[in-house]
Order: structure tokens, then sequence, then C-alpha cells
């Protein structure tokens, strides 16, 4: 005779115990939390795009300080300077298409880079120049503006303080 | 994917801080840029901005004032009279192109001063640090 060994599957063998069961329930579920990325990764690129496409990189501006002429009648007493004039006359020839003259010192036209040395020569001149004298910038209409504000440059570069651009006869 | 995501955040904030936006009154000019150059940085409260647009060597250059399209001299004229007279110590802002003729640029000078405006700025290009 023989004896029928109790099955692994019987519901005696797999019946857990109570506290077994509860401790199975209280174990932390494994499900993987994973926060969306795309939409911001979306927005993001979107505004990556829109800075790409609508700044541009800043160029650094500066002023040159002038003044015009207010157009009122000098004071009686007002003793005018001799001044210094700078001639630019233009010549399409030229690479510079123009040559810079100062009379009674650079009659001979010199490059508008050597402008601000021959200003601080006749500075230091001690026939009675000084920063006070004021510069005058006579130029035909033809010059391009770009060496006028290179002389107007280099006249402040040299310690003078009226410069004056000649206006229309 | 991180570090993709830190390379653009990265990018993203360079180019918050690095850029600015086209402004209206400053338009794109090609501006003078003297040896040595001796302007200044300056803000000002009150100015008027004068862009003088180059196109060609056979036209007359375009004008705005400030982010206003001005057609003639006269019509400049006539603004720069009523802001004149608005505030008679605003500062001019002149940013005139470099390949512009000097003749070009005076005559706009000679209707400023004419408007009573004495105080001007001449802008030019700052060498980048």
């Amino acid at each position: 005779m023989t004896t029928a060994k109790p099955e692994n599957n019987s519901p005696q063998r797999t019946a857990a115990p109570i506290s077994w069961r509860i401790r199975q329930r209280r174990r932390p579920i494994s499900t993987v939390i994973s926060l969306n990325l795309t939409p911001m990764i979306d927005i993001v690129f979107l505004l990556l795009f829109f800075f790409l496409v609508v700044s541009r990189f800043r160029v650094l501006e500066g002023m040159l300080p002038a003044q015009l002429p207010a157009q009122t009648v000098a004071a009686a007493d007002d003793i005018p300077q001799t001044p210094i004039r700078i001639r630019f006359l233009y010549d399409s020839a030229l690479p510079d298409r123009c040559k810079v003259t100062i009379d009674r010192f650079n009659e001979t036209p010199l490059p508008v880079g050597l402008l601000s040395g021959a200003l601080a020569k006749i500075r230091d001149n001690p026939n009675g120049f000084d920063c006070s004298t004021p510069v005058h910038m006579l130029a035909d209409d033809d010059v391009p503006w770009d060496h006028m504000v290179n002389a107007y440059n280099a006249a402040l570069n040299a310690g003078y303080q009226q410069i004056l651009f000649a206006g229309s006869k | 994917m991180t570090p993709m995501i830190d390379v653009t955040f990265l990018l993203l904030t360079f180019f918050m801080l690095a850029s600015h936006f086209a402004s209206a009154e400053k338009i794109d000019v090609d501006l003078p840029q003297p040896d040595n150059n001796q302007s200044v940085d300056r803000r000002f409260k009150d100015k008027i901005i004068i862009n003088m647009l180059y196109h060609n060597q056979y036209t007359e250059p375009s004008l705005t004032l400030g982010p206003i399209v001005v057609t003639s001299v006269n019509e400049l004229s006539d603004r720069l009279h009523e802001l004149g007279r608005q505030n008679p110590k605003a500062e001019v802002i002149l940013r005139a192109d470099r390949r512009l003729s000097y003749g070009n640029v005076k005559q706009i000078m000679e209707i400023i001063a004419a408007e009573k405006l004495i105080r001007l700025q001449i802008v030019t290009q700052m060498d980048q640090p």
C-alpha cells in the first residue's frame, strides 16, 4: 500500500501564513517613475532657435561730442585766434580718395593716419598754438565721411578743444 | 539625453546673455571706426537719433529719425523743429554711414543747427575689447 505524497500545489502547502501575506502586501511596488521631458526640450529648442534667429551680437558704439553753431553774434571783445586749417581735397585717383593738408604747416599732403601726430606737433609749437587754438576742417563735399570722423578724432586725440566743421558758404 | 539638455541650456543661456535685440531706433549702419578712438559710450535721457544709410554713390542716403523713416530733408527739418521746440537741450545722435560723402552729412548737420539743436554726438564704432 502506497501512500500518496501530497502535491506541491495542494492548498495546504500553498497557503502561506497570514503574517507573510501581510508582509508581501506592504512591499513597495516596483514601478518606474519617469518625468516626461519631451515638452520641456521642445520649448528649450524653440527658445534657442528664437534667440539664434532674432538676436545679433552687440557692436560697441561710442560718441564723439560736438557742438553746432548756435547762430548768435559773438561778443565784441572776443579776439579771434588764428585757427589751424585742415584741408581735405577730393582726389579719386588716390586710394584714400582725398589728400589732407594743414595750412602753413603741412602743405604737402599727408595721410589721415598721421594727422594726430602732425596736430600734436603744432600744439607743442612755441608760436602761440595750444589746445585752445581752433581747428577748422575744410573739406570738399565728395570727401568720405570716414576721413572727416578720423580727422575729428585725431584732433581730439591731440587735445584740441575747439574743432569746427566748415559749413557751406 | 542629460548631456544634450545640458548643452542646449548652456547655448540658450549664452545667446540670451551675449545678444541683444535689434533696436528699431538704432538701424544697422556701417559706422566710422577711427584709429585710437576717443569716443565714449554715453547714455542720454533726452536724445534724437538720426540714422543716415548708404546705398550707393549715385543715390541720396536714406534718413530715419529714430524708428521713423524720413522721406525728405524738408520732412526732417519739420520733425526736428517740433522736437527742438519740445526739448531744445536734447542731444542729437548722428549715426552716419562711413561711406557717405561729407556733403551729405554736412547738409544734415546744417539742418540740425538751423533748428537750434546745438548738442551733437557723432557715433563711431569702438574697438572690440
